[in-house]
This record gives structure tokens, sequence and C-alpha cells, in this order.
């Protein structure tokens, strides 16, 4: 019976090509974006979890809190935090100790050690080069390719890495017994190599050094309490039979224990679940999950709206199926019979729909993984899930899109049905049809509406004034080496045809690295947990970055802290009146007072997110870790490898890596961006979808039409009233739904807003503009058919009746 | 095999009433080729309807083979007609997406007969009917002649007891309409009864009997030889 339902549903969808084909790619274009949208849920709910002990895993996070009831968040910890967990919690089953650098030179030696190959290792994302504890093998589960290894990193020394790096250093040659130089400061032997990171993962880690090679790195640095830094992890397993709260409701008294009073008082230490490590951006996670679920709630619109126009054009093609049903039910085909006969058809044309679909996604994969920025990849791949999902989809478009058309359909009486006596009332009326585009042009406009607002503020965020220049900026790493090298370095830039301004500083006045300190102003008491932003920074870096001064003067040039320049935002503070009122008074940093010499107009130290922070610029050679140089943007092409040159003959035994300043900042946004770039695609294919329904309902007004326009034209109706009658219609309609689709999508995007400082005006611009959209989209798919209809022949309409 | 006694039928819309069939009695006897004859609106088709089960009397009695029939719901109504009774209607009925062979084949899928009998039977039926080289064709490759062979292929194919046929010459040439009628002749000297609603009196003297109705209401009956 399956087999004849199947035969004979294909047969007339064979016979209904466009109708077939419009359904087709109406459903499928829906299932591709739900598709992808589950692609991506699925990899990014599955982050951190392929680990044994991961439900029992935890990351230790540093809570700050400020005395005005700030609190500050950081996933760092002081470097003896793991040695004491060790020794204060025997309970705990692991415990492990990561000192991540964010970035590191690696010198491949060859023979008398000599370096033979040079590389600047850097992941935009997280620290890809770690000191580790062996522990780190036991808690996380790495594929290795050189068994028991692991133990290895016993000694100081060595050092285990990825099959991309090994092939990276050494191409084909056994990478075993092979020598590394780190940052020039040590040598580590290669003792064993693991797979590949899967996608999956936060810990970006690819070179893993034994925590014993710390000691002879950065001696004393393991017995640093004072020190906190984020690329200093630590992860603890707690036994089966333990809850968190044995471990957490004893750190009051341990911090006691280690830390100073006042240090005690600040920092809290909290335990952080491994599955919470990849979505709570306070700590760094990489992706909100309430993102994650606002991307399902889009795919499962996009999904309803696809449905939405298979029950439409479905009911609206079911006048011209009524004589098929009366002879079916004549001939002695049950309601039942003909139910699963027309679910069958669509089921037929869901599956097309489905296979379509998959193709869609292998082909559109390469595409959309370029919306990532390389945050993440995803690929289209048949795991147990992806299946359960299509299936599970399949079924729920099946019976959502076919089983009200089916009943409609079945439901006929054969007698009625014969004589072509149907009403569009008994076809389940044109006003299940209206609720429905009303449905379909609510989810349009909402996303619509949303596209609007996140694309305005990213704008506005992106080209805000962030009171300094950063166009044209080159920034250049430099090592931490000796005071010459970096004096020579900047002269020798300074030298350079293309090159306007170089600053040695530690960050530019906006950077994904800042230090904070506390401070003492002038004769007021010090305010413990009073924090600022202290730029490093030589002389020229107020004219490289065209930082504007208010009042006094620039710092002059020096090896170590002598003056500080602050901004309005720190005279505020203060509780100064005017800038000009802090301009000698002395500033206590880092153990040393200097006097403030110049106040420069308050710039954004942080995404625009926050708002304007107190922020000090101070010289110090031995922070010096980057050359800011601005260049003129002509003759870039000559300038940028003669710039290299230079910086090469300076530091001969190092890797020359260097960065835009613009793109540093644009990353900021980058979560934002691929949410703009996703909500932008969609809106377009549930505008797509809402077109194609709103194309079928016409076609099917226009047929039912057909003898009152003909009535109408006889009696002497013009071709615009004709137009009229369907403008109106449709008008009506997308303004109901704009009804419902303004104050939800004005809340939504009021609560998102709510999260930037400097924020757009959610004006009625934004709401007039996405309205006017949908009607124009609107006018133009039904133009076609109305049009089509107005000007027929009155004479051959009537004949039709 | 039909006995009718007092039927009604009315027909209601929101401001008239139409009495359809007026206490309306007859009988039909198995192996009877009866005619049906009267002006358009003298509720033959209605009759012809109630008849075949698609529709259900307001009032009367309707006895199908033995047994009263006339407070069937549909599902039972469905069941006793697709296996008793085969349709011809003047429109030949037949679906345009299907083969002449898928048309026929309908009605077994429907009673559930598996895939090699009803290729046999198919196959017999439309020897039978001459049109077996039509048999891939489309019902709109076919003349109206053709067509019809078809729809009474369709009707027969399940071995029905009753064929009901509504005008089934209406939209033939002569010589088409004469040889349905006498396709529908055979089939009835083979045992099947068979009731026609005809206009044309000389596709009615092909029958055993003629009633002719007026007003819902039976007028008079000739007996033919």
């Amino acid at each position: 019976m399956i087999k004849n339902y199947l035969k004979i549903s294909a047969k007339i969808l064979l016979r209904n090509k466009s109708y077939s084909l419009l359904n087709i790619m109406g459903l499928s274009l829906g299932i591709t974006c739900a598709l992808i949208i589950f692609l991506i849920l699925d990899l990014q709910l599955s982050y951190n979890r392929d680990h044994k002990t991961a439900e029992q895993t935890y990351r230790i996070v540093t809570d700050s809190h400020y005395p005005e009831g700030d609190i500050g968040h950081s996933p760092g910890v002081p470097l003896p935090l793991g040695a004491a967990l060790r020794s204060d919690f025997p309970f705990l089953e692991k415990v492990v100790m990561i000192n991540g650098l964010h970035s590191a030179q690696i010198a491949v030696l060859g023979a008398d050690n000599v370096p033979i190959k040079k590389f600047n290792e850097k992941n935009l994302f997280g620290s890809c080069i770690g000191f580790v504890e062996p522990s780190l093998f036991d808690i996380f589960d790495y594929s290795w390719l050189t068994p028991n290894a692991a133990a290895s990193l016993n000694e100081p020394n060595t050092a285990v890495i990825t099959q991309k790096l090994a092939r990276k250093y050494f191409d084909n040659d056994n990478p075993i017994g092979k020598i590394l130089r780190v940052n020039n400061k040590v040598e580590v032997k290669v003792t064993g190599v693991i797979k590949d990171l899967p996608v999956n993962t936060d810990l970006l880690y690819e070179f893993f050094i034994s925590f014993k090679t710390l000691e002879i790195y950065q001696p004393k640095a393991t017995s640093d309490w004072g020190s906190f830094n984020s690329g200093i992890q630590c992860f603890v397993v707690m036994a089966k039979n333990q809850v968190v709260t044995q471990l957490t409701s004893q750190f009051d008294a341990f911090n006691k224990k280690y830390l100073s009073e006042s240090e005690a008082k600040e920092y809290r230490f909290q335990a952080q679940p491994l599955s919470d490590v990849h979505y709570n951006r306070t700590y760094g996670g990489q992706v909100n999950k309430s993102y994650l679920w606002a991307f399902a709630l889009v795919g499962l619109f996009l999904i309803i709206s696809a449905c939405v126009n298979f029950v439409n054009m479905a009911t609206a093609q079911a006048l011209q199926r009524a004589k098929e049903v009366g002879i079916k039910k004549v001939i002695g085909g049950t309601r039942t019979q003909l139910f699963w006969q027309f679910m069958s058809e669509t089921a037929i044309i869901t599956l097309l729909s489905v296979a379509l679909a998959i193709a869609t996604t292998e082909l559109l994969t390469p595409s959309v993984n370029s919306l990532f920025a390389g945050v993440f990849t995803i690929s289209l791949h048949f795991s147990i899930p992806v299946l359960m999902f299509l299936s599970v989809l399949s079924l729920l478009i099946i019976f959502l899109s076919g089983a009200y058309p089916a009943l409609i359909l079945s439901g006929f009486k054969p007698i009625t049905a014969l004589k072509g006596k149907i009403s569009t009332r008994q076809v389940g009326g044109i006003s299940v049809r209206r609720g429905l585009v009303v449905v379909q042009f609510f989810i349009t406009q909402l996303l619509i509406i949303c596209t609007i607002v996140i694309a305005q503020q990213m704008d506005f965020s992106k080209n805000m004034d962030l009171g300094f220049d950063k166009e044209g900026i080159l920034l250049v790493d430099i090592p931490k080496s000796d005071k010459a090298k970096k004096e020579t370095l900047r002269t020798q830039l300074t030298q350079l045809a293309g090159v306007e301004k170089v600053s040695l500083t530690f960050s530019p006045p906006n950077y994904n690295s800042n230090i904070t300190s506390e401070y003492k102003y002038s004769n007021q008491a010090k305010k413990e947990g009073n924090e600022f932003n202290v730029k490093v920074g030589d002389d020229n870096y107020l004219s490289t970055f065209g930082l504007q001064l208010v009042a006094g003067r620039n710092i002059q040039k020096s090896d170590s802290i002598t003056e500080a320049v602050v901004n309005e935002k720190f005279a505020q503070e203060v509780g100064e009146k005017s800038p000009n009122d802090v301009i000698g008074k002395t500033l206590t940093i880092w153990n040393k007072s200097v006097p403030i010499v110049g106040v420069v107009k308050d710039f954004h130290a942080y995404s625009t997110r926050i708002g304007i922070e107190p922020v000090c610029i101070v010289s110090n050679y031995d922070n010096y870790s980057r050359c800011a140089v601005k260049l003129n943007p002509r003759n870039l092409t000559t300038t940028l490898p003669i710039l290299e040159n230079a910086w090469n003959a300076v530091y001969p035994e190092y890797a020359y890596q260097s960065e835009w300043l613009d793109e540093n900042i644009a990353r900021f946004y980058i979560a934002e961006d691929i949410i703009l770039r996703f909500i932008r695609g969609f809106a377009f294919i549930a505008i797509l979808i809402g077109c194609l329904g709103l194309y079928g309902l016409v076609s099917f007004i226009a047929a039912q039409k057909t003898k009152e326009i003909g009535i109408r034209k006889i009696l002497g109706a013009s071709m615009q009233s004709i137009l009229a009658i369907f403008s109106k219609e449709f008008i009506t309609l997308i303004l109901i739904a704009f009804a419902f689709a303004a104050p939800l999508s004005w809340w939504a995007m009021s609560q998102w807003l709510q999260g930037y400082v400097y924020r757009i005006p959610l004006g009625i611009g934004v709401f007039f503009l996405a309205i006017s959209m949908t009607l124009l989209i609107a006018a133009i798919t039904i133009a076609l058919q109305a049009i089509k209809a107005a000007v027929a022949n009155p004479v051959k309409s009537l004949r039709t009746e | 095999m039909i006995k009718i006694s007092a039927l009604e039928k009315i027909y209601r819309t929101e401001e008239v009433e139409t009495m359809a069939l007026n206490k309306l009695s007859f009988e039909v006897k198995e192996g009877e080729f009866v005619a049906v004859m009267g002006p358009s609106g003298c509720g033959k088709s209605t009759l012809l309807n109630i008849v075949g089960l698609l529709d259900d009397p307001d009032a009367g009695s309707f006895i199908f083979n033995g047994i009263e029939v006339a407070k069937f719901n549909e599902r039972k109504r469905a069941d006793l007609r697709k296996h008793n009774i085969g349709f011809v209607f003047q429109s030949f009925n037949l679906i345009d997406e299907l083969t002449v062979f898928e048309n026929v084949e309908l009605p077994l899928i429907y009673t559930g007969v598996n895939a090699a009998d009803r290729k046999k039977r198919v196959e017999e039926v439309l020897d039978k009917m001459q049109i077996m080289h039509r048999r891939n064709h489309f019902p709109q490759q076919l003349s109206g002649g053709q067509q019809q062979r078809v729809a009474v292929a369709r009707a027969v194919v399940n071995n029905p007891k009753l064929i009901l046929a509504d005008e089934p010459t209406g939209n033939l040439d002569s010589s088409n309409g004469n040889e349905v009628m006498q396709l529908l002749t055979d089939l009835n000297e083979q045992g099947t009864t068979i009731i026609m609603v005809t206009h044309s009196e000389h596709d009615a003297r092909y029958s055993h009997r003629i009633i002719r109705m007026l007003d819902g209401q039976t007028v008079t009956e000739n007996i033919l030889q």
C-alpha cells in the first residue's frame, strides 16, 4: 500500500512540476538554515565535553571585589595555587597548573645549536604554548602518537607538541629528541607528539613544556602569589562522590593562609565547572549560550515559515484537486486512505527537500565557515545527533505541513468534490491562510528589525571616535630584550621612508592586553582596589596615537617612570574640578611617586561596550613589548618589507610578527560581527521563503477572483482599481504582522542594546525602514500575478465559470 | 437487490429549501437494467447518489442486498460501496495524472488486492474493453469514447454487483455512445445489475425498465422487452 501511495504521489508531483518545485525550494531553504544552525549548536554545545572526567572538572577562577562594590572576573590565578591546593585539599583527585604564553618565538635548532628555522607562535583566541604539569594529560584526554610520553614532562627541558607543529618544525623527520628554543630563553627536547586538537576545545595549547622548565624560564615565578594573569590557569578534578562546595567553602580560610590581608580581602577564588568555560563570557568564554538559543529560535522560525508556505500552497491547490478526491472516494477510497496518500506526497516533497538541503549545506559550508572569521569551523557530518535531527525534523515537517491539508482534502464530500462545488470555506477558508501569512511576515519583520538594529549598532561601535588614531598603525612585536636594542630599533625605524612616527609601548590606547594597577593620588589616602589602566609608552606615545593634551605637557624621554600623563576621567575620579588641577600633583604607582605633567582628552581603552576608564601613561623600558609604527598609507607595499628587514637586522634570532591596530580593535566585535552576518543571511532567507509563500497565495487568490475581476472589468473597472483589490489585502496582512513584530523586536533589541554603554537610540526610523522594506518586497512579489489577473480578457475569465 | 421506500432528500441553503426526493419508492431486482429519466432538477442524480451510497437520505428506508443502509455512516458506506458498486459518469472522471492502467488499478488498490492479482485483473478488463493497447496512455491522450471505455473498465474491475451510470453517453457522439451502451448491455447480460440515468430515449431503450421522475417522485414505469 505504502509503495502505491508513494508511486501515485510521485506521479502527481511530477505532473505539477512548478508547484512541487516551489514547495521543495521553500522547504529546502528552511531546512538548510536549520541544518546549519544545528551543526553550529552541535559543535558549540560539545565544547570541552570529550574528556572522561569532564563532569568532575573545574577551573579555579578569580573574582576581584573592589571597594566601590564592582567585581572584576578573571580566569587567571597565581602560579603557586596548584601546589597549595594539592597540599591543603588532598581529597582533590587531580590538580593541574598551566602557565600559558600569549605568543612565543620558537627556533628549531640544528647542529651546534644554531637556529635553522624561526617561528612566531601566536593564537588570536588564546594561549597556544604553555608550561604544564603532567597531570594535564590525566585530566584532559589527548590522543597520543607516542605512547607513555606524558611522564617525560616530569623532567625539565622537555616538551610535547601536536602533529601539526611537528610537521611545521621538522617536516617529515621524526621530531622525538629534536631541540627547540623558546623565546631565546630555554631549550626543550621534544619527547612526545599528540594528534591535532579537536575543534571543540577551549584549550588551544599545541606546545606543552614541562612545568619544571618554568623554574628555569622564569625563576621564582612559581612562588609568586601576587601575580594574577589570565594565562595562568588551574584545573581540578573532584572525586565522583564529592560536591564542589566541599572545596569552595574552604576558600576563605585558604585565601587568608596564602594571600596578604588586602589581597585576601580583594581576591576570591571560585570553581567554575569545565562545562561552563566555553559559555561564560565573564571569564573569557567564547560564546554566550543565550546567543546559541537565539540561533535555535531563528532556525525554528525559519522552519515554521517554510511549513506555513507549504500549508498555504497545499490548501490553495486543494480546489484544483477536488475532482481527484471525489473520483477516488467514489471508486472506494476511504478518508484514511486518502489522508495517507496526501501525507505521502508531503513526505516525498519533504525528503527531496532534505536531500537538497544536505547538498546545499555541503556546498555552503566553506562560505558559512568564512563568516566565523576563524573562531571555529563546522563541517557536515552524519553523526548520530545529526541523523536524529534530520529524522525528527523530517517527521515534524511532514506532520506540521502535511496533516492540515491532508485532513482538509481527504474530508471533501465526494459529490460536492466531483461537481467542483468545493468552497473556499471548505478548504480552511481564506482566513486560515491570512493567519498563516501574518505569522510569516511577523517572523520576517522581526528578523528585519533585529538585523537593522544590530547592523546600525555595529556600525556605530566600529566607527565611533575612540579618541585616538587607529588607522595606519602597525604593531610590531619586540622581544623583551635589552634596552639598547629597543632604542636601536626605534631609531632605525624612524629613519625609514614611509614611517611617520614610532613609539615603543606595552600596548596601544585600546588593546586586548592591559595592565591595571592600584594608585595613590596626591595626599589622598590610598583607596584599596582603586585601579586604573596603565599605558606604558615612550615620549612618542601621544603623537603616534594622536592623543590630545588638554592640560600640561607630554612626558619626557625616560627609561623608567619619572612622570605621568593621565586622562580627564582620572581627574574626575580623584575629585578634581578641572584637568589643570591635577598638574603637578603626585601620583604613586608601582611604589614610585611621580608628578602628573599632563592630561589627555578621554579615549576608549576598552571595547565601547564599556565606558571611559581612568588611565595613566608612563614610560618604562622593561615593559615595552611592541613597537607602534605610524605609516604613510602611500607606498605601503614597499615600506612593509623594508620595515621587516630593519627589524630582522636588529633581532636576527627572532621571528618577525606584526598586526594592524584597527584589525585588532575590530576583533573586539567579532562575536557581534558573526551574529550580524548570520542574522542578515537568515533575514534574507526568511524574506525569500515569505515571498515564495506570498506568490503561492496570490496565485490562489487570483484564481479565486477570476470571475469577480471579469465582472468588475465588464462593468468598467480600471487596472489600478483591480490591483488595489490585491494590494489592500496584503497591506492589511503585513500591517497586522508588523503590529505584533514591532513591539516584540523593540523589547528584544532594547535588552540587547543594554549591553552597550554607547548605543544607538531605538528610534521610529528603524521600524519605518523595516515596514517599508517589507511592503516593497511584497509589492514586487504580488505585482506579477496581480497584473496578470488584472489584464486578463474578461470574456475568458467569465468562461472559466 | 434494492428496495427504496418513502425516501426524502431536502437541500437547504440559508433561505431556500429544495425537496429533491419526495417520498420516493421503487425496487430494483438483481440482474435488472433500469433507466431513470426525467427533466433537469427532477431528482435523478440525487437518487443515483443515494443509491450509490455517496449521499445519505433525510428520511425513508433504503435496503441494499437485504441490509438497511439509510443510516450508515461515511466509513460504512464507503466500505459497502467499494465492494459492490461501480460508477460510470458523463464526464468520465478519470484522474489526469494517472495512466489508463493506473486509473483502472486504483479501486483494486483501495480494496487491498495484491500487485500480481491487480495486474492480472486490470489486463483482463482492459482487454475486454478493447483498450489494452492504450494502457500506458494518459486520459487526455484518448478520444471521448476511449475514455468512457476506461471509465467502464474501472467501474467493473472489482466485479461489482451494481453499476450506476450517470448519462454515460452524454459527452459522446452517437457511434461511441452506442459502443458504450453495448458494453453496458453485455455486462448486464453477464449478471451485473445496472441503473442508468439518461436524457436519451435511444439509450433508455437498451434497459429492461424505464422509471420516469418529476419533482422528486416517480411518475410512471415502462417495462420494455
